[in-house]
């Protein structure tokens, strides 16, 4: 299979928009191609070196982000292992993401052919996309009652603030299980940003710091996964093309972050909930 | 580190760690050096990715050992 200029730009803006957006870019990248009327599969060995570049291009993105914290969470993970002791908050961060990293990223490595055969089949993948959005109003309508308890009535940041968790007083445990969501996205139509920000909320975190620990989670495990695929790139001969589409997912994936990360100070996640059920309704109507 | 406030408790889960390094560290070696389709699937071979996923696993697990070892609440 070719992968042109167009083909590469259409996949990387899609990928970067969707890897962060809770709404499954595994997801689109299956159903969509098919309902534009497309002929790519995911499942097709040649296409895994330009899945490679994208999801690169993404990591890099969420690095340029983060990249004084990336800073911090390197060195406070050195200097814990060096003094065997966790002090700051910078220490303790960087320990939460290796402890919030290992669930998926062992689980999506070990099985990682068995969970390939999955995306070829894009009623699959649209019928996950609204198991995805009953996920995410699932998470939002837990939360709410939380904040009811609490005494919340609107959406207040100065009382939500009070009322829940920074990142960096999560406990271990929680953590885990933040992490541990990620595994569900190993399935497409489900979304590893979605599960993540949906764990974090369940787990006390406010809005934006639920979006902060998902997307420092993405990285190290999008990273890892692409670099590990990276022999992959060996000889494949649209190597221009894919470039340009690595380009265009981290551009497109730094955009969607700054809005994210902006959206979800006040922010919810129902809109995103109607809209994966939306597009999966319509995949399994008109895909057949 | 609230889950291991507990000397002990900081102590068991140290152990446990080691354990889990240990076995990481085997399974690292085993497949640095051995041609296998173990977790990794057909064909046989020596299975890189996997071994240094263990690799960095058993790393990881000794400097948690070493933390939750020396840790008061």
């Amino acid at each position: 299979m070719a992968i042109t200029l167009p083909i590469a730009l259409f996949f990387g803006v899609l990928q970067g928009a969707s890897e962060l957006f809770p709404v499954s870019s595994l997801g689109h990248a299956v159903v969509v191609p098919p309902l534009l009327g497309l002929g790519v599969r995911e499942n097709d060995p040649d296409f895994l070196p330009f899945l490679v570049l994208l999801h690169i291009g993404t990591a890099t993105a969420l690095i340029a982000l983060y990249w004084r914290q990336w800073g911090r969470i390197v060195a406070g993970f050195v200097r814990s292992a060096v003094t065997g002791r966790i002090r700051g908050g910078d220490e303790r961060l960087a320990w939460l993401l290796v402890v919030g990293t290992i669930p998926a990223g062992l689980v999506g490595f070990l099985f990682q052919k068995p969970l390939q055969s999955n995306f070829g089949d894009p009623r699959l993948a649209a019928g996950l996309l609204i198991v995805n959005g009953a996920m995410l109003l699932g998470a939002e309508l837990l939360r709410r009652r939380a904040e009811r308890r609490a005494g919340i009535s609107q959406r207040d940041p100065g009382l939500e603030a009070r009322r829940f968790r920074t990142v960096e007083e999560m406990s271990f445990g929680r953590a885990a299980l933040v992490g541990a969501c990620q595994i569900v996205a190993l399935f497409p139509g489900l979304s590893r940003s979605g599960s993540t920000m949906a764990g974090g909320l369940i787990a006390g975190l406010r809005h934006e710091e639920a979006v902060r620990f998902s997307f420092l989670l993405a990285t190290p495990i999008i990273l890892a996964a692409g670099l590990l695929e990276l022999p992959s790139l060996a000889g494949s001969a649209d190597l221009g093309a894919m470039l340009a589409g690595g380009v265009a997912a981290g551009l497109t994936a730094y955009a969607s972050a700054r809005f994210l990360v902006r959206y979800f100070r006040a922010g919810r996640l129902d809109p995103y909930a109607y809209y994966c059920a939306g597009l999966g309704v319509l995949g399994l109507v008109l895909l057949h | 580190m609230s889950d291991a406030a507990h000397p002990n408790r900081g102590r068991a889960l140290a152990a446990v760690l080691i354990v889990v390094a240990v076995v990481c560290l085997a399974l690292a070696v085993f497949y640095f050096t051995q041609k296998t389709t173990f977790l990794a699937g057909p064909p046989a071979r020596i299975q890189l990715k996997h071994g240094l996923l263990f690799a960095g696993l058993a790393v990881v697990s000794a400097i948690g050992a070493n933390i939750l070892w020396r840790w008061r609440g």
